[in-house]
């Protein structure tokens, strides 16, 4: 159990890597280390694992590494608020709370939301030690096609799939055929993949 | 106790391996133990079934292998012995899923004054994922020990592939010397002038669909020599009927013969490779060996549950490319005419077979990269 920080977060769940998300903070030999990304892989007979693109919070410094899918992590529960995106201060996102405080979150914290970015879009912060250190998306996400090929007559399966590009960030993703541009469709913000067209 | 090397070229190794079903991963690390040793280094064969051990070491020459220490390994916890002996070691390789238990891992942690190297040496893989795991670190999440991922592949970047350093060179020799093959041939078979068969090597699972095979291979005119080690192969003989002893067995209404063969040492079994015009491997190392011996070959990849070695032989399958017979996983002989056909282009099969070798041999050799990882993971 670890008891090290007088900082008032609340520990501690054990997670394996395969269950981390972005946002959430490990701890590896005592230091808190925030997820930025995280990549499940499985090749053949080889154990499964996570790639992980790690920030150690105490540094700064930021890590590429890989865990066995089943290695156990302790886990910090941080603070967290819901907040709406309001701009741009460049280099920093700024996010709003209901009582109009504002965050300012890094860019490699906002890796796995700058596909979906828009303004207001609702969010919820991860704070350690009053900073802001991730931004949580919703498990999805809608948006609407800015621009995709036609598709080829004859295929209606789903199956078939091509890019497109989406608003308001240009972000391409992979849809099927039958997709058309202005239509509206539900994203995965987990795995980046098309969920459903949306009516 | 021995201190720990501290020589800055000749590192003291420790590979870890479990025996799981068959001899396969035992002895691809016995044959990276044999590597490393000729590379100047000290090895501990660290292995959980002494039995195993002794069967590689019988069949290994003797100058070669008493350079390697073979260890008991009490995979549940170490013993004082044991823990004597991780007191010399430079690095530990766990390989190929063996897994330390906690007791290890903390007896790695508390080796004074530092924890050895840690490297996870893990199975053949496909495609990007081998390069863009092999090197990366793994920090325990409480001990201090980080292990390092050593991941063989067949892309740049990945562990590559185990190779003896003068193979190619050897098996180059061997094909422009046919004599030499026939006296070799005839230490391992007493058939009058195996040189004049055509020679197949079966090395497949006991579950290896070969109806269709046989049933085609016994309309063929041309005489064969089938070469079958024991165990598996000969219990998939069995399934069909063909039940061999230690002699070599004539094929009743064909002319073709049965000739078993003994557990030979994975040098001699890439002799026999390089000398056999067709070879059905299985698994990971004779598939390797197979491609060194640039033959054609059928493979069947190690089965799993889950049934992921339909995806791994799809990549494989997909990265070799050309005209391969072999559809899902298996060697399908299920179109009546696939044995003959497979003679007919044996020559354009063939030759995809020597480009694919010159292709893969651009890789690392395994043991340099394990070397390498080592290396990386002492800094």
């Amino acid at each position: 159990m670890f008891v090290g920080w007088p900082y008032g977060v609340s520990t501690s769940m054990m997670k394996q890597a395969q269950e981390l998300r972005n946002g959430n903070v490990v701890l590896i030999k005592d230091e808190p280390f925030v997820v930025l990304k995280g990549e499940y892989n499985k090749s053949g007979r080889n154990a499964a694992v996570m790639k992980l693109k790690l920030k150690n919070l105490f540094n700064g410094n930021i890590s590429e590494t890989v865990f066995k899918a089943d290695e156990k992590f302790e886990t910090v529960i941080l603070e967290r608020k819901a907040c709406t995106y309001s701009y741009f201060a460049d280099p920093m996102y700024v996010f709003m709370d209901e009582e109009f405080n504002q965050y300012e979150v890094e860019k490699e914290n906002m890796e796995n939301v700058l596909p979906f970015l828009e303004d207001g879009m609702s969010a919820e912060l991860v704070f350690y030690q009053g900073k802001p250190i991730g931004v949580e998306l919703p498990p999805s996400v809608i948006r609407e096609v800015e621009y995709t090929e036609p598709a080829v007559r004859g295929d209606t399966s789903g199956k078939v799939m091509k890019p497109a590009r989406i608003k308001p960030t240009g972000f391409e993703i992979q849809v099927p055929a039958f997709v058309e541009i202005g239509d509206k469709i539900e994203i995965d913000t987990a795995t980046l993949e098309y969920k459903r067209r949306v009516q | 106790m021995t201190p720990p090397a501290s020589s800055q070229t000749t590192k003291t190794i420790a590979l870890f391996c479990a025996r799981i079903d068959h001899w396969g991963d035992l002895g691809v690390t016995w044959r990276l133990a044999l590597a490393l040793t000729a590379r100047g280094h000290q090895v501990l064969w660290w292995v959980d079934d002494p039995a195993a051990a002794d069967h590689f070491l019988a069949h290994t020459p003797r100058h070669l292998a008493k350079q390697i220490a073979i260890r008991h390994w009490h995979r549940n916890a170490p013993t004082n012995a044991d823990r004597d002996q991780l007191a010399a070691v430079d690095a530990v390789v766990e390989a190929f899923g063996c897994g330390f238990c906690n007791a290890w891992l903390t007896a790695l942690a508390e080796r004074h004054p530092t924890p050895p190297a840690w490297v996870v040496l893990e199975h053949l893989a496909f495609g990007d994922w081998a390069a863009a795991v092999h090197g990366r670190a793994s920090p325990h999440p409480r001990l201090p020990l980080t292990a390092y991922w050593c991941v063989p592949g067949f892309v740049p970047g990945s562990a590559g592939l185990p190779r003896e350093p003068e193979e190619i060179a050897e098996l180059d020799e061997w094909a422009n010397h046919p004599h030499a093959v026939a006296t070799w041939l005839a230490t391992l078979t007493p058939v009058t002038a195996p040189e004049r068969y055509r020679r197949v090597t079966l090395f497949c699972y006991p579950d290896a669909p070969l109806a269709p095979l046989l049933t085609q291979l016994a309309c063929d005119p041309t005489p064969t020599l089938l070469f079958v080690p024991p165990g598996e192969p000969r219990q998939a003989l069995a399934r069909h009927g063909v039940v061999l002893g230690d002699r070599p067995n004539p094929w009743p209404g064909t002319p073709h013969l049965w000739q078993p063969i003994p557990f030979l040492a994975p040098s001699t079994y890439d002799r026999l490779l390089w000398s056999s015009h067709l070879n059905w491997v299985r698994g990971e190392d004779s598939f390797v060996r197979a491609q060194w011996a640039a033959r054609p070959f059928l493979w069947s990849p190690y089965r799993r549950s889950d049934d992921d070695h339909q995806e791994f032989a799809a990549a494989f399958r997909a990265q070799f490319g050309g005209n391969w017979p072999l559809a899902d996983c298996e060697p399908n002989f299920t179109k009546p005419d696939t044995w003959l056909d497979l003679w007919t282009t044996h020559a354009h099969w063939q030759n995809h077979c020597s480009a694919w070798r010159t292709q893969v041999a651009h890789l690392p050799v395994l043991a340099d990269a394990l070397l390498g990882v080592i290396a990386q993971a002492m800094r």
